[in-house]
């Protein structure tokens, strides 16, 4: 549980250098909707610039995991710790390989979102939450099932904020997480099994 | 020799204990007595974790919820039903406990981060359904009044000392009950599925139903101290009841040792005890905003850290070696 606390320390460290104003980052293009054919949508340069980012990452990550040796590694340890122990894998460098690369995908993220808000030590909460809920709900074990957990969150929390009430975001992602847990214990696209009964 | 079961004995302590605190509660002032307070619901609400993580290995963010289960149930039936106080406060306990019930049977099923994912949603949504329902009060939330003390108390028996009793009264009641179920056949089981499930599993033990069990339980005593908690700060609202809150009592049952009732006090009086410091500390060097505000999630999350380091078992595991040693 310790890495719990460790939001904790940052946080307030970042509040300690820097307060608790609100900062803005400018978004690095254009955030507002693209003109097509005269009429404007609501998709911008930047959700565009979003999109990529997130695809190409996913693209390098699944290259990293399925074709190479560390890759292979990565997933060893988190299957079988002590299987991977004996067959000569150094799981804690192993660990801390992979706790640098959610490091650096956690800070590519808050990149693209921050320029669509603010900036203060708690502003990722909110992240935080939704995030861990898109990737239980798409099964932990899967890429492929963060994008597509996020996507079903993101589509149902909108919807229910713009049909019902701004009020029942937090209930609606509720709602989805536990109907998805109870059909597939390890989120939809997980390919362990759960245990059910 | 008179031989007196360890039951009896343990009985014989609490009394002891109560007896003790009700010395106590006359020669402090308002303000400890009421600090004294926090640090027994805060005692309630790191129990119910200690229970459930780590007696049955269940992992929940969302104690934060079902404390606010309790809380409003307190507050509703003061409210509408306009049951006694102390019925509130039972009322609170039975409520939260069939929501974990309910709750415990989905919980079940799942481990580790998906668990910790679950109750993480369940502690931020659960909350603002209060603003949706009228009945509930909304935003503002609803008061909650438990009452002067009775008047054959006497003329200067403070508010504060009330709250004390009530307090001090319930988590003893709750502490002395949980620590005989955890020394009975119950306890053992729940520690033979954190240990070994599959072997628990052979030897005839439902996982499932003693999980929900174990949930539903820690779901009571949160909901206990739910409503004490609103006792306290007399109302329950949303905001009482934020995800922080969660976090807070886990960082409590983490310095205080999982795995162990013993030295639980410690946690409470941590988390009662930090911010008062952090306050003089300030106070006294001063510093900007940021830095005010940011004092005492450092502090926690620090000790926190520190304890994990140095005392993984907790503090009274430390002693327990040590005593060992001695003999």
């Amino acid at each position: 549980m310790p890495h719990w606390h460790l939001l904790g320390i940052i946080q307030a460290v970042i509040g300690f250098i820097w307060g608790l104003s609100y900062q803005i980052i400018e978004a690095p293009i254009s955030t507002g909707g693209l003109n097509i054919f005269g009429s404007i949508i609501a998709f911008s340069p930047f959700n565009l610039m979003v999109l990529i980012a997130v695809t190409l990452s996913m693209i390098l990550l699944t290259i990293l995991f399925q074709k190479t040796n560390i890759g292979l590694a990565l997933r060893a340890s988190a299957y079988a710790p002590e299987i991977a122990k004996l067959s000569g894998i150094r799981v804690d460098a192993v660990r801390t390989l992979g706790w640098a690369l959610a490091g650096a995908a956690g800070g590519l993220a808050g990149m693209l979102y921050i320029p669509g808000t603010n900036l203060y030590p708690n502003a990722m909460d909110v992240l935080l939450v939704f995030g861990f809920i898109a990737a239980v709900i798409g099964g932990l074990d899967s890429l492929f099932g963060a994008v597509a957990g996020a996507m079903i969150l993101g589509f149902a929390v909108n919807f229910s904020a713009s049909y019902i009430s701004y009020k029942l975001v937090f209930p609606t992602a509720f709602l989805i997480l536990i109907l998805v847990l109870l059909i597939k214990p390890k989120g939809i696209f997980s390919s362990s099994k759960g245990r059910r009964d | 020799m008179l031989k007196i079961s360890a039951t009896k004995k343990r009985l014989f302590g609490f009394i002891i204990l109560g007896w003790v605190l009700l010395l106590i509660s006359d020669r402090i002032g308002e303000l400890r007595q009421y600090q004294g307070a926090f640090v027994a619901m805060y005692t309630l609400a790191i129990a119910s974790i200690i229970l459930l993580t780590g007696y049955s290995g269940q992992l929940s963010l969302g104690h934060s919820a079902l404390m606010a289960v309790g809380a409003y149930a307190g507050a509703l039936s003061v409210n509408n039903f306009k049951l006694h106080p102390v019925i509130a406060l039972v009322m609170a306990a039975l409520v939260a406990g069939i929501f974990g019930l309910l709750l415990g049977y989905a919980a079940a099923r799942l481990s580790g981060p998906y668990l910790a994912g679950t109750t993480l949603a369940l502690a931020v949504s659960l909350p603002t359904i209060a603003n949706q329902f009228p009945v509930l009060g909304g935003e503002q939330g609803l008061a909650f009044d438990i009452g002067v003390a009775p008047a054959r108390l006497g003329e200067d028996f403070s508010q504060y000392q009330w709250f004390f009793w009530i307090s001090c009264l319930s988590a003893l009641i709750m502490i002395w009950f949980l620590v005989n179920l955890l020394n009975s056949r119950y306890g053992r089981e729940f520690r033979a599925l954190r240990d070994n499930p599959t072997a628990a599993q052979l030897a005839g033990l439902n996982i499932g139903r003693q999980k929900a069990l174990a949930f539903s339980l820690s779901a009571g005593i949160a909901g206990l101290s739910g409503g004490l908690l609103v006792m306290l700060i007399s109302g329950v609202s949303p905001s009482a009841f934020p995800l922080s809150l969660s976090f807070l009592l886990l960082a409590g049952a983490v310095v205080t040792g999982v795995y162990s009732l013993k030295g639980i006090i410690l946690g409470a009086l941590v988390l009662v005890a930090i911010p008062e410091i952090a306050e003089s500390l300030v106070s006294r060097i001063g510093g900007s905003e940021g830095f005010t505000t940011s004092l005492p999630g450092f502090m926690v999350s620090s000790l926190l850290i520190l304890a994990v380091l140095f005392a993984p078992n907790g503090p009274g595991h430390l002693l327990h070696k040590k005593k060992h040693l001695k003999h």
